[in-house]
């Protein structure tokens, strides 16, 4: 940048009009201090002034490129520089305005452990390779069934003696726990009733990992030293049998620490509310139990209506209802509101529709289980 | 009000040389648009011949310049210009584009190739 009349055009840019003085000032001084003067002043400036202008270019990337795979654009203007990855979250992360209800999209894999939307559930579908027992949940772009759409998450089922896990991970190819692309893994009792869910990165600031053997091994590999390593506990999903009626629905309860929209990535905002409050109930928590079904006298089954989402039945398909929800006034669910939807469309085939306050990768998690209960029968 | 700033711009003595250029291209604007207010397709038309023959990066320059004078519909028009101009394009070409580099530690770098994979991963061609 060494085209100094350009430059000497931004500083008088600074009184906006009333630099008429300033710039007949400008003209009393040396070259050289002249040159050195303006270089700082507009430097100060450009970055200032250049990074609302760049917003409103990657504002029109982000808004002309919604769906997938063209969304990839918005994932290239944060990869661009430490400046532009900061835009571009700001952008991604507030919508245009002139939306009615802004639907967070999904652009980057940390939107996957954002919540939903809130009104429209986001549409997914989870694919399952029974042979190497590994799931892929999919962003659906069309409202087929056998289109898949956009990769978000893939896991795998492990058998440790009795119990059951999951690894998730972002790479389809890659699901171990000390790998760049580990986001999260569910275990499981003895029993396989009960079900942990443990998120790779803190749910909050000030969260503190659980000590397992598998934690602390894992520290070592840790990429960012910032960023505690770990398994943090996130979550809870408990099944319950129907004892009266050994093929009757069962029940399933989960409860998660939800964090509210836009409060994830900002510890700030946590340290600014009135700290006499404990901590647990700055970050609520979020129960959910399944949706009873309804007995239908004439078909001799029990039916829930899945709007055509879910055409094949099956003892794992479910709808959760928020019992609490920290996301609504007075953290009151309304019991009614489907939150998480989940049902089998094909042999290996299932839709998976959530919204607020899940998150994708909670959502991904609660559905894991479902295939991860020995006692279900099918 | 889209002729105050351009006043004070001409009253300011030392703009003349670079800027020249810049301004032969905006400044007319806010006429042709009074000009070809109703017609949309007629002002699209007139900005695409203007802009074939202005370099990628002088966009960067004229995006400044409409800021400046304060001119808006300039202003969108020039950004969604160079947010044509730099999608579907790598990041590489997007940092040769502005001039940037980037400044990612090694292990953030390897992080965000990660990130930048799963945004190509498993997307249904047609």
């Amino acid at each position: 940048m060494g085209d100094i009349s350009w430059i000497g055009t931004m500083s008088l840019r600074k009184g906006k009009g009333k630099g008429k003085g300033k710039g007949k000032g400008f003209l009393s001084l040396k070259e050289e201090e002249v040159e050195e003067e303006v270089k700082e002043e507009a430097e100060g400036m450009w970055a200032g002034m250049v990074a609302e202008l760049l917003g409103e270019i990657i504002k029109r990337v982000e808004r002309s490129e919604e769906q997938w795979p063209n969304r990839q654009n918005v994932v290239a203007c944060g990869c661009v520089c430490k400046r532009w990855r900061e835009i571009t979250r700001q952008v991604v992360r507030s919508p245009s305005p002139s939306h009615i209800s802004a639907v967070p999209k999904i652009t980057f894999p940390s939107c996957l452990k954002q919540p939903g939307p809130r009104h429209i559930p986001h549409q997914c579908l989870i694919k399952r390779n029974k042979k190497t027992s590994t799931f892929y949940l999919y962003l659906a772009l069309t409202p087929s069934f056998t289109d898949k759409g956009k990769f978000l998450l893939a896991a795998r089922r492990y058998r440790h003696g009795a119990h059951t896990g999951f690894i998730v991970s972002l790479d389809a190819d890659d699901l171990s726990q000390g790998s760049n692309a580990y986001v999260g893994k569910l275990s499981s009792d003895f029993l396989g009733t009960n079900f942990t869910i443990y998120d790779s990165q803190p749910p909050h600031s000030g969260a503190k990992p659980s000590s397992s053997r598998s934690s602390r091994r894992f520290a070592s590999k840790q990429i960012s030293p910032q960023v505690p390593a770990g398994n943090f506990e996130v979550g809870q999903v408990s099944y319950k049998f129907n004892l009266l009626k050994s093929r009757g629905p069962r029940r399933m309860v989960c409860l998660f620490k939800c964090p509210l929209p836009g409060e994830a990535s900002n510890s700030k905002s946590l340290d600014n509310i009135n700290t006499k409050k404990p901590e647990y109930s700055m970050s609520g928590y979020t129960v959910l139990r399944n949706k009873a079904p309804r007995w239908h006298e004439h078909l001799q089954c029990w039916c829930l209506n899945f709007h055509g989402r879910v055409t094949v039945a099956s003892v794992k398909n479910f709808q959760l209802v928020a019992i609490a929800d920290q996301s609504q006034p007075g953290g009151k669910g309304d019991e009614e509101t489907v939150l998480l939807q989940f049902g089998k469309v094909g042999d290996d085939t299932f839709t998976m529709d959530y919204r607020q306050p899940l998150s994708a990768f909670q959502a991904f998690a609660i559905c894991l289980t479902s295939f991860g209960t020995k006692l279900a029968c099918e | 009000m889209k002729f105050c700033t351009v006043k004070q711009y001409f009253d300011d003595e030392n703009n003349n040389n670079v800027t020249n250029g810049i301004a032969t291209t905006v400044i007319p604007l806010p006429n042709k648009h009074l000009k070809i207010k109703a017609n949309n397709k007629e002002m699209e038309q007139y900005e695409q011949e203007l802009l074939r023959n202005v370099m990628p990066q002088e966009l960067t320059k004229l995006i400044l310049a409409a800021n400046y004078l304060n001119f808006k519909e300039a202003l969108d028009f020039f950004c969604r210009t160079v947010a044509n101009a730099i999608q579907n394009k790598s990041v590489d070409y997007v940092r040769k584009f502005f001039g940037l580099e980037s400044d990612f530690e090694p292990g953030e770098e390897e992080k965000l190739c990660k990130e930048f994979a799963w945004s190509f991963e498993g997307v249904d061609e047609d």
